[in-house]
């Protein structure tokens, strides 16, 4: 085991790196990357885009790696990162994303974590999170941003805040508005 | 409580953020009402659904290619120094740009009766009471001390005794400096994809 391989501690990997070892860089893409993926394809709903903002993102953590504070969670620093420039690509972009039922229909680049899991149930979403799933994909951006940190992600209200950089109050509305959007969208469960 | 009060609360009902009475009668209401009951079920459906969704894999080339193109960046410690040169680059050329500035309108404030011409003795002798009159009349100490940066280069002989108007123009030439040269500098670090331009 390399010693890269060896550290546990996400801040010990971030000095590590401003040591100047850019294997422990990599140790962070690594251990994140996966997760850091998933929220943003619940974000933009298409893999292409959602590989794109993940590498930007983990640039940009790079880039800004001596600005991270070693007594705070890597993963929500770098959910900050994602999250913000996901909710920028979405606003330059501002149109609808293609369809995430036609994404998981045709089935390619996208797998189910679990080991041992087969092909078909790869691309399988229980129907009911797939349409919720596809309703949130025609939610403003930032409703959009909450609402995948809140569920998928499970952050509480303020760590939202704290990551989208907003006012707890405005999650909140957001929140609240983008559920009831969803459920005006997708209908009776 | 009835159910035209108990629907806007059913979302802070259901993430536990309601004061412990207003809780307590919401679940009281929603315990006799099948309707309120059925939609904060929609509520915790939509979470649920959300929540139980399914974690997809990125491709497997994704980890390769954020590690080869961070290689490509200078290492995180070096830019550390060169932001320090950076910012230290953009308050020289705030600091140098606003001294010309001042250089360049100080004879003008003086033909225009906002400022006065003291002799050097006068502003040796003065120069205290001047100095003290601009730390309570400008906005910020630099101000003040720019000018007489600006009177000492320009051969000791001008100091400003003025007034609001002057003060005025300087703190806007010197905002809308400082301004322009933080835009320029974020447009570019925005724009900065290619390594070799990335250090300063």
């Amino acid at each position: 085991m390399s010693q890269i391989e060896a550290v546990r501690d996400d801040a010990e990997l971030v000095s590590l790196c401003l040591a100047g070892r850019q294997g422990a860089f990599d140790g962070l893409v690594s251990r994140h990357h996966r997760r850091i993926y998933n929220m943003v394809y619940r974000m933009v709903g298409n893999s292409e885009d959602a590989a794109d903002l993940t590498q930007d993102a983990f640039l940009r953590a790079y880039e800004r790696l001596h600005t991270f504070q070693l007594d705070r969670s890597f993963i929500a620093w770098m959910r900050a990162i994602a999250s913000n420039l996901t909710i920028d690509h979405l606003r330059r972009r501002r149109q609808p994303t293609v369809s995430l039922d036609e994404r998981l229909e045709s089935g390619a680049q996208h797998a189910d974590e679990s080991p041992g899991s087969s092909p078909a149930e790869h691309v399988v979403l229980a129907e009911d999170s797939r349409r919720v799933l596809s309703a949130v994909q025609e939610l403003p951006e930032k409703q959009r941003a909450v609402l995948i940190l809140r569920h998928v992600e499970g952050l509480k209200m303020s760590e939202i805040a704290q990551a989208l950089r907003m006012p707890v109050g405005t999650v909140k509305t957001m929140l609240f508005r983008g559920r009831a959007a969803v459920r005006k969208i997708v209908g009776e469960l | 409580m009835d159910c035209s009060h108990v629907r806007p609360l059913l979302d802070e009902y259901f993430e536990g953020v309601l004061p412990e009475r207003r809780e307590t009668e919401v679940a009281g209401h929603i315990a006799a009402c099948p309707d309120c009951a059925a939609e904060l079920r929609q509520i915790e459906m939509v979470a649920a659904a959300l929540e139980a969704v399914p974690r997809v894999a990125p491709a497997a080339h994704l980890l390769r290619t954020i590690s080869l193109r961070a290689a490509e960046l200078p290492a995180p410690a070096a830019r550390r120094t060169a932001a320090g040169w950076r910012w230290l680059a953009l308050v020289a050329a705030v600091s140098m740009a606003a001294l010309a500035l001042v250089s360049y309108l100080l004879p003008l404030l003086v033909s225009e009766g906002l400022a006065s011409e003291v002799p050097l003795a006068r502003y040796a002798e003065d120069g205290a009471v001047v100095l003290r009159s601009w730390l309570t009349a400008a906005p910020g100490v630099l101000v003040a001390l720019w000018t007489e940066l600006a009177a000492v280069s320009r051969g000791c002989v001008l100091a400003v005794r003025a007034a609001a108007p002057t003060l005025g123009l300087y703190a806007a030439a010197e905002i809308g400096i400082l301004m322009a040269l933080v835009l320029v500098l974020h447009a570019s670090r925005r724009k900065r994809r290619a390594p070799q331009i990335m250090l300063v």
